[in-house]
């Protein structure tokens, strides 16, 4: 490590030359406004039909070796590098170079790296998303609480295959109906999800679709019902709530 | 502008040691682990590594998981408290976390990058030499201590404080430089962030706050709504300029903290272990309060006490 320190420590003032600083940072803002710009329907720069804008590969690569070489001259990296571990310091340079490949291998797609989800990267004129709604007769009870059943810090991700099923059972595919059926027994049978009260507790799980628009005008939510599933009794003879849980897990047949 | 963390103290390894180990404590206390095995196995999608080292003997068995949650719960103690035997348990510790990861992320089979940077962190700092011996209050630097031979924690501070800073930058700076690409200057014009911050705030989350829904129909707070955007990814995809231009940090630390809680509030997006990292790792506000005092000089006295970005040779 003291090695690499010390050609990080020679390698420094080229890295920190001014003039090559701002001509690079001057590039890659010159290239990122354009895109900025350029990739908007409103502000689209054209030459006949055609739509000019530097490669996004260009783009990225441009600003993140630019980056990294910026961070890399600084002052300080060779003290740092000194007293790494080499186990750890190559596991740091794995990932910030696999990220940063990774990012190039997304480029065609919304994704980045670290996460599966589209990260707010594309205009959207719509969103759709799924509510579960308990009931009881015809009173709504709220939202059912399923983060309390399931391993997951994003619930909102377990909504996504929940709902290809509901589609599916709603279209009068029986199988995709059974498994619909089959997790709400689970979800509703876990201690905490729903009321200990009987005279609380809910009878039916409302699947509803609902749709976001034009957000500038009122009304601009809208939800119809996919499908209605019916809440399992509680498992008879279950006095307490881990035992329903348990039973109602078996008589799932879960795994 | 020189490494913020190139003067990282032992104590600053032992804060974000404890930081890190304690996250995933928590995570493990609040996630029922092993209601996994009791799932439908269509739920289950795993995702990264877990493609191809199957999870399925682990997540069908209640037994095990409980184990992996127990492991990651008194692992994740030992290895916060520190001492010897942090170079025994730190390994395991970070392994059963990584498993721990790919069973949450296989749950709906999406994979956030709330827990992302901090499962890095776990591993840098498993990795490490000294972490697990860095103490609070332990001040030492290289240079006081330069006649004789360095402690490991003095000498490895600032490596792990600065990857740790860097995987945490990047993981900000990717996403905004993908949004600003991808879609441009349209998404904060048509009204996008005003739809995306309803339909969150509405969808079930583990929080339920409906404030994001309260926009409708207001074109100041849709403007005002995608100003804050635009502003935010700004701050995003300049995130690694924090970890060297000490005035910038102060700025960005102060906007990220109030941008996490209104992501909160707006729209039901909780990123807690960010928020955690980001107070650990971009500012000194847990030092003692002696020793912010010298790095106060090259900042002022802001309310945030960010230490000096100097104070390394300059190489």
């Amino acid at each position: 490590m003291q090695r690499l320190a010390a050609g990080l420590k020679a390698a420094g003032p080229h890295l920190r030359r001014r003039r090559v600083g701002w001509l690079w940072g001057g590039f890659c803002a010159l290239l990122l406004v354009w895109w900025f710009l350029a990739s908007s329907h409103g502000f689209l720069i054209e030459v006949g039909d055609a739509v000019i804008r530097p490669p996004r590969l260009a783009v990225e690569a441009a600003i993140l070796i630019g980056a990294l070489g910026f961070l890399i001259g600084r002052p300080g990296l060779p003290r740092i590098v000194a007293g790494a571990d080499p186990r750890a310091f190559t596991l740091a340079v794995l990932l910030v170079v696999g990220t940063a490949l990774t990012q190039f291998g997304l480029l065609g797609t919304q994704h980045y790296p670290l996460a599966t989800w589209t990260m707010y990267t594309s205009p959207t004129a719509q969103i759709t998303y799924t509510d579960l709604v308990m009931v009881r007769g015809d009173e709504e009870l709220g939202q059912l609480p399923f983060a309390r059943a399931v391993p997951t810090r994003s619930p909102r991700a377990l909504l996504w295959p929940v709902t290809d099923v509901a589609e599916q059972a709603a279209q009068g595919d029986r199988s995709a109906e059974v498994r619909l059926e089959e997790w709400v027994a689970v979800v509703t049978a876990h201690p905490g999800v729903l009321p200990d009260d009987a005279a609380q507790r809910p009878d039916t799980l409302r699947i509803d679709r609902c749709a976001v628009r034009d957000p500038s005008q009122p009304g601009a939510v809208a939800c119809s019902t996919l499908l209605e599933v019916p809440i399992p009794p509680p498992a008879p003879g279950a006095a307490d709530p881990a035992a329903a849980a348990d039973a109602g897990a078996s008589e799932a047949g879960a795994r | 502008m020189s490494w913020f963390h190139v003067d990282a103290r032992p104590h600053d390894l032992a804060v974000l040691r404890i930081a890190v180990f304690g996250i995933w404590v928590v995570i493990a206390l609040g996630t029922p682990l092993q209601t996994a095995a009791d799932l439908p196995a269509w739920l289950f999608t795993p995702r990264g590594p877990w493609t191809v080292i199957p999870l399925d003997g682990l997540v069908g068995s209640v037994g095990w998981l409980w184990a992996l949650r127990l492991a990651v719960i008194v692992g994740g103690i030992a290895c916060a408290i520190g001492g010897r035997s942090y170079t025994v348990l730190a390994g395991p510790t970070a392994l059963a976390v990584l498993v721990m990861h790919g069973v949450m992320t296989g749950v709906g089979g999406f994979v956030n990058h709330a827990q992302i940077a901090v499962l890095y962190a776990a591993w840098l700092l498993a990795l490490q030499r000294g972490v697990g011996a860095a103490h609070l209050g332990d001040m030492a630097t290289e240079a006081t201590t330069a006649r004789q031979q360095p402690s490991r924690s003095a000498a490895g501070a600032p490596f792990a404080l600065a990857s740790v800073g860097l995987v945490v930058a990047l993981a900000y700076s990717l996403l905004a430089l993908r949004r600003i690409t991808r879609g441009g200057a349209e998404i904060y014009l048509d009204g996008s962030t005003g739809i995306m911050t309803i339909a969150r705030s509405l969808e079930y989350a583990q929080t339920s706050f409906r404030v994001g829904s309260l926009i409708e129909g207001s074109t100041l707070l849709l403007g005002l709504v995608a100003v804050g955007f635009l502003v935010s990814t700004i701050f995003e995809l300049l995130a690694p300029l924090a970890l060297l231009n000490s005035r910038f940090r102060v700025v960005w630390v102060g906007y990220m903290v109030v941008f996490h809680l209104s992501t909160i509030v707006m729209m039901n997006i909780a990123f807690l272990e960010n928020l955690v990292l980001i107070v650990v790792v971009f500012t000194r506000v847990l030092r003692p309060r002696g020793d912010r005092s010298s790095a106060m000089a090259d900042v002022g006295s802001g309310p945030l006490s960010i230490a000096s970005s100097g104070g390394g040779p300059s190489s």
